[in-house]
């Protein structure tokens, strides 16, 4: 399922601009969406779900025109959609709530809707507790419940934002994995401020910041535009040893008797360390691409 | 799926989320007892005015009599729906969802209404059984069906529109301390202290110019008298008025969502 999005802005009451002259186009499969935190991601993802509506700018999803009400009833009917901050009834129980959701996303018929309920709750392995009440929930089942209602209409595009933010590593792992199964067929946007979950799924990503599109393109496009400017460098721990320049410090690692860093940036030389050049990975890349913006004033 | 499906399904759940709470079962259970131990006081202190009576001007005036009690537990259980979907933040995945705005309005007004009122109804008929007992008629029953929904529901629907729309603006327990005292000052009987209150109008939730107008009901506890078409009137006016509230309510929630 395409998505086009065309000169898209949103200015919120109080003149907050949220978004600016966004331009982007999906094609399928999983796509990423990075940024800091307040970059406009999830302001993005709203307006995609119908949720928000922009200030200007044209936005179509599957050849349905955002611009009309029978174009965004059509793209809802077609939209899986799992809130950065999903909550639920808490006196409800996993699967009445399923249900739930399930009729205010118009599945009419019953009992094809209470097999969606049971299948979804088997792949998000919440079967066993599906008729305890959602508030003796933790907070990552209740993550794996909103993941299973995003399902429930086999969507055709997917919008996730935030979707690990409070999970463990192994639910995460679990849920990447998932995604990337769902991915294959249909159109998963991705939203996170966590570039591993972006590097283990998506071939295709866009960066926000502060409401602009500041990079659009593959994993690997990204990546090249750091080459030759992430380091790893080795220092005796002492306290002039530390590498400096203009430079972000993307991790520091304490060994037996030294100091290893990872560095993204132009390095100063010297003789207080050791410094070695290598390959960046998407999360040096994105250092590497938010510093230039700041170089750049944006 | 038509959204009248969507509305039949929100309406099935909120009904169930709100006739579950025990809190609202122990709340009437508590006002059921209050109830029963007010009945013969009500029947015997106005014995005089009882003299000669009809049973359906029996059967209207205790209804009257007993169910403003009740209103004020709809008022409170009432007062957290709305504001729930936001605190507990599950207004954005619905609005993500076909279902509409006004389906869901109206779903979720019908089935809060309907499971607050669940246990009111009961209650009510556990008395009017007594009352049953007392009278020796059974005929009670199915003339105090007939009072409920013509004296009490009207009320009721009244008071679950501005509920959910009042909550949208104020925080819970303000308006169901306001509503609580509002309820007290203008319907509870003794002298008048001057301030505004509905109960004085046709417009009264409490359905006092229906009882009176429609049923004849007898002129106890300040209960005013009536012609049957001031009883027509109040009873359209509190059925048309909920109608209006809730079309302003939507309109109002509409233009919030169009302006986000």
């Amino acid at each position: 399922m395409n998505i086009e999005i065309k000169d898209l802005n949103k200015v919120y009451r109080g003149g907050v601009r949220a978004l600016e002259g966004v331009n982007l186009s999906i094609s399928g499969g999983m796509y990423g969406l990075l940024g800091p935190n307040g970059a406009g991601k999830t302001t993005l993802m709203r307006i995609l779900a119908g949720i928000l509506r922009p200030s200007s700018g044209r936005l179509c999803v599957g050849g349905y025109n955002y611009e009309t009400e029978k174009g965004r009833v059509e793209v809802k009917r077609l939209l899986g959609y799992l809130p950065q901050e999903m909550g639920v009834y808490p006196d409800l129980n996993a699967r009445e709530f399923l249900d739930y959701v399930a009729i205010l996303k118009g599945m009419d018929d019953r009992r094809a809707r209470q097999r969606r309920v049971d299948e979804l709750l088997e792949i998000v392995a919440l079967t066993a507790v599906a008729s305890r009440k959602l508030k003796t929930f933790s907070g990552g089942m209740k993550r794996r419940v909103g993941i299973a209602q995003a399902l429930l209409n086999d969507p055709r595009l997917l919008i996730v934002d935030e979707p690990t933010a409070g999970l463990d590593p192994e639910e995460r792992i679990r849920f990447r994995n998932l995604l990337s199964d769902l991915g294959g067929e249909r159109t998963i946007l991705l939203s996170t401020h966590i570039v591993e979950d972006i590097a283990q799924t998506c071939r295709h990503l866009a960066v926000l910041k502060n409401g602009r599109m500041v990079f659009q393109g593959t994993t690997i496009d990204l990546i090249g535009q750091a080459r030759g400017k992430v380091w790893v460098v080795t220092a005796d721990g002492g306290k002039h040893s530390r590498p400096e320049g203009e430079i972000t410090i993307v991790s520091t690692m304490h060994m037996e008797t030294s100091v290893q860093y990872r560095v993204v940036g132009n390095l100063a030389p010297s003789d207080k360390f050791e410094a070695v050049l290598t390959e960046p990975g998407l999360e040096d890349s994105y250092v590497w691409l938010m510093r230039e913006q700041r170089a750049q004033g944006l | 799926m038509s959204q009248r499906a969507i509305l039949w399904g929100v309406m099935r759940y909120e009904y169930k989320m709100q006739a579950r709470r025990r809190s609202l079962w122990l709340v009437f259970a508590v006002i059921t007892l209050i109830m029963l131990v007010a009945l013969p006081d009500n029947l015997i202190n106005s014995w005089p005015e009882f003299a000669g009576r009809t049973l359906l001007q029996l059967v209207a005036t205790v209804t009257w009599n007993i169910c403003w009690l009740p209103a004020i537990g709809m008022g409170i259980f009432l007062a957290d729906r709305f504001p729930r979907d936001r605190s507990h933040r599950v207004d954005e995945l619905f609005e993500s969802a076909v279902g509409t705005l006004n389906t869901r309005l109206a779903g979720k007004y019908l089935g809060c209404l309907l499971g607050t009122l669940l246990p009111a109804f009961l209650s009510y008929c556990l008395v009017m059984c007594v009352l049953a007992f007392l009278d020796h008629s059974l005929l009670v029953l199915p003339l105090s069906l007939v009072t409920y929904v013509t004296i009490v529901l009207p009320g009721m629907c009244f008071i679950t529109a501005f509920t959910l729309a009042c909550t949208s603006l104020m925080w819970v327990p303000l308006y169901q301390f306001l509503f609580i005292g509002y309820w007290f000052w203008g319907n509870m009987p003794g002298p008048r202290t001057g301030l505004p209150t509905l109960s004085t109008t046709i417009l009264t939730p409490r359905g006092s110019f229906i009882a009176a107008g429609l049923f004849n009901a007898l002129p106890v506890n300040g209960l005013p008298t009536a012609s049957p078409l001031t009883g027509i009137a109040s009873l359209l006016l509190l059925l048309l008025i909920p109608l209006l509230v809730m079309l302003l309510f939507y309109r109002f929630l509409r233009r919030e969502q169009l302006r986000k």
